[in-house]
């Protein structure tokens, strides 16, 4: 058994890094721009494959008119 | 500090390729497809086992003499192996799939050493499948959420640790200097999830802190498994699939961002709003109270954010299957979240405190929110790991109908049954037996949606292995997720 207020320090002392890591991890996304221009970041997920604008899923047997699938999912890789 | 400072430096990527698109997402998909099939089947079947160990639990509570002869199939160990079989079977298979793909997707990252990942996949289910029949056996622990005998533990961490390491390399190596919402909340709960593991079993089991501090400890660890560890995981693909399916980016990425920093700071203090009335600290409960509404914060921000990002494109939500379960997961993150706010209130809790209302809400965090999200995130994931169609949209709605309705039904019957209880309870002259069968009609309430919810995971279930075993019966019969893929001679060409 450990003793309560060693564990309560130990507690402490794991919640205090816990919090710092997330503050400094803060600190580096905003000296890394990851704040600036968000609406370019929003849009990142978007591919030639999967572009903006297409939307991407449909129950089997239905879709929408004169959506083609990308050439890459048409060919796929070998390996 | 310097040690901080010097790893998170280190993962600034050092380079970016100039056109992200030459790394095409099918590639990628392709790299990850022996890992994440084997993620996705071990947490389908663990599902379809945590579904068993639910309903034979749920049935005992409103008839005891239900498969009564047997100790190993008594309440307390088919609750506990329901929990366990869920929590590190069905929901942390799903999310290293789920996470995995995402990350490395977002990442533009083909996977590298992927015999990494399968190891690491087959030691976590040996280690699952041993601690479940360890509690089933009788060698559980007495603390919830850690109930794994300590012999199934050490596989665990091993396999976690590879897994951890996989996903924080890939950010790494990434090749898209932007990082996105959803990859700061895989990184982030990459890391915290060992973080809370590694804590709780070293306090609680391998050297146990002194008293109310393992209760402490116990629910730190247990909340913050929901808020931590599953949240950002599902929250990450609500963020990932919702604008994706849809082609439109989200409504607000600012909303996002700061969604994410917010739950990131106040998240870590909430899970102590569990021992309002303890023999604990009044102040430490209050703190834990104040970081439980706090998170109406991040709660409401990504609530309108998902909201304005669907509000107008009911139909193509509808069309979608991704989107059906998505939307619902998202719709129940928003009100799970609420609810949970207002019971860490000392008022509404000395209500709900030990009774159903609270296994209401933890089944409404984990199904109705995580466990849609992911049902979601896997009719996306599947077409493109495989390069083939789901087989059939039949079951795909069976699926979504069955657990919709059933977990609907049950958050009904725990919520309500529940709060008639805690008033009861309340109540000095009303007998204590007399609150216990007031509760049956809701019991069997829930065996109801349980039934419901049993009928949806096996169409899931058919569904999935179809699409996986079926080979060339299930090829090309779309089209659908991908779009026309009219003929096989077109898919060839």
């Amino acid at each position: 058994m450990v003793e309560w207020s060693v564990s309560l320090v130990i507690i402490f002392l794991l919640g205090g890094l816990f919090f710092a890591s997330a503050v400094y991890a803060l600190y580096w996304a905003a000296s890394h721009k990851q704040f600036q221009n968000f609406e370019k970041g929003a849009k990142t997920i978007f591919t030639e494959e999967e572009p903006l604008g297409v939307r991407t899923d449909f129950f089997p047997g239905k879709t929408e008119k004169g959506h083609i699938p990308p050439s890459s999912y048409r060919n796929p890789p070998s390996n | 500090m310097s040690f901080l400072t010097s790893f998170i430096s280190s993962l600034s990527a050092s380079k970016f390729v100039a056109d992200p698109n030459k790394v095409p997402l099918s590639h990628i998909d392709q790299s990850m497809r022996l890992p994440a099939i084997l993620f996705l089947a071990s947490s389908v079947l663990w599902l379809q086992a945590g579904t068993v160990f639910a309903l034979m639990a749920s049935i005992k509570l409103h008839t005891p003499e239900f498969m009564a002869s047997s100790e190993w199939l008594t309440f307390g160990r088919m609750r506990v192996a329901h929990l366990n079989a869920m929590a590190y079977g069905w929901a942390n298979n799903v999310i290293f799939a789920v996470g995995l793909w995402v990350m490395a997707r977002l990442c533009r990252c083909s996977v590298k050493h992927g015999g990494v990942i399968l190891i690491a996949g087959i030691f976590w289910n040996i280690g699952v499948t041993i601690g479940i029949f360890g509690i089933i056996k009788g060698d559980m622990t007495s603390v919830e959420w850690l109930e794994m005998p300590t012999y199934a533990t050490p596989l665990l961490a091993f396999a976690y640790a590879l897994i951890g390491i996989w996903g924080i390399i890939c950010f790494r190596y990434r090749q898209v200097e932007h990082v996105y919402v959803s990859q700061w909340y895989i990184l982030a709960a990459i890391f915290w999830f060992p973080w809370l593991y590694m804590v709780a079993q070293m306090m609680i089991l391998w050297f146990p802190a002194r008293g109310t501090v393992q209760a402490i400890t116990n629910w730190w660890f247990a909340h913050n498994v929901l808020g931590l560890w599953f949240t950002p995981m599902a929250l990450a693909a609500i963020y990932y699939f919702l604008p994706k399916v849809l082609g439109r980016p989200i409504h607000s990425y600012y909303l996002s961002v700061l969604g994410f920093w917010s739950l990131a700071l106040f998240y870590n203090w909430a899970g102590v709003h569990h021992l309002i009335g303890g023999p604990i600290p009044v102040w430490l409960i209050s703190a834990g109270i104040v970081a439980s509404v706090m998170m109406v914060i991040p709660v409401i921000v990504t609530a309108i954010n998902h909201h304005l990002t669907a509000v107008g494109y009911p139909k193509e939500v509808w069309q979608s299957p991704t989107l059906r379960f998505i939307v619902f997961g998202a719709m129940s993150y928003t009100l799970a979240s609420m609810f949970g706010s207002a019971m860490a209130l000392r008022s509404v809790n000395e209500v709900t405190h030990f009774t159903h209302f609270t296994v209401g809400h933890a089944h409404h965090g984990v199904y109705a929110f995580f466990t849609m999200v992911m049902f979601g995130s896997i009719y996306f994931m599947m077409p493109r790991l495989l390069q083939r169609e789901w087989p059939s949209a039949s079951l795909i709605h069976i699926h979504f109908w069955g657990s919709a309705l059933g977990i609907g039904i049950m958050l009904v019957g725990l919520h309500v049954g529940g709060w008639l209880q805690g008033l009861q309870m309340n109540d000095p002259s009303i007998d204590f037996l007399d609150v216990v069968t007031n509760t049956i009609p809701w019991l069997f309430s829930r065996s109801v949606s349980g039934c419901l919810l049993a009928i949806g995971h096996l169409a899931f279930f058919v569904n999935f292995f179809w699409m996986l075993l079926g080979g060339k019966a299930t090829e090309f019969k779309g089209p659908t997720l991908l779009g026309d893929m009219p003929t096989k001679e077109g898919m060839r060409a």
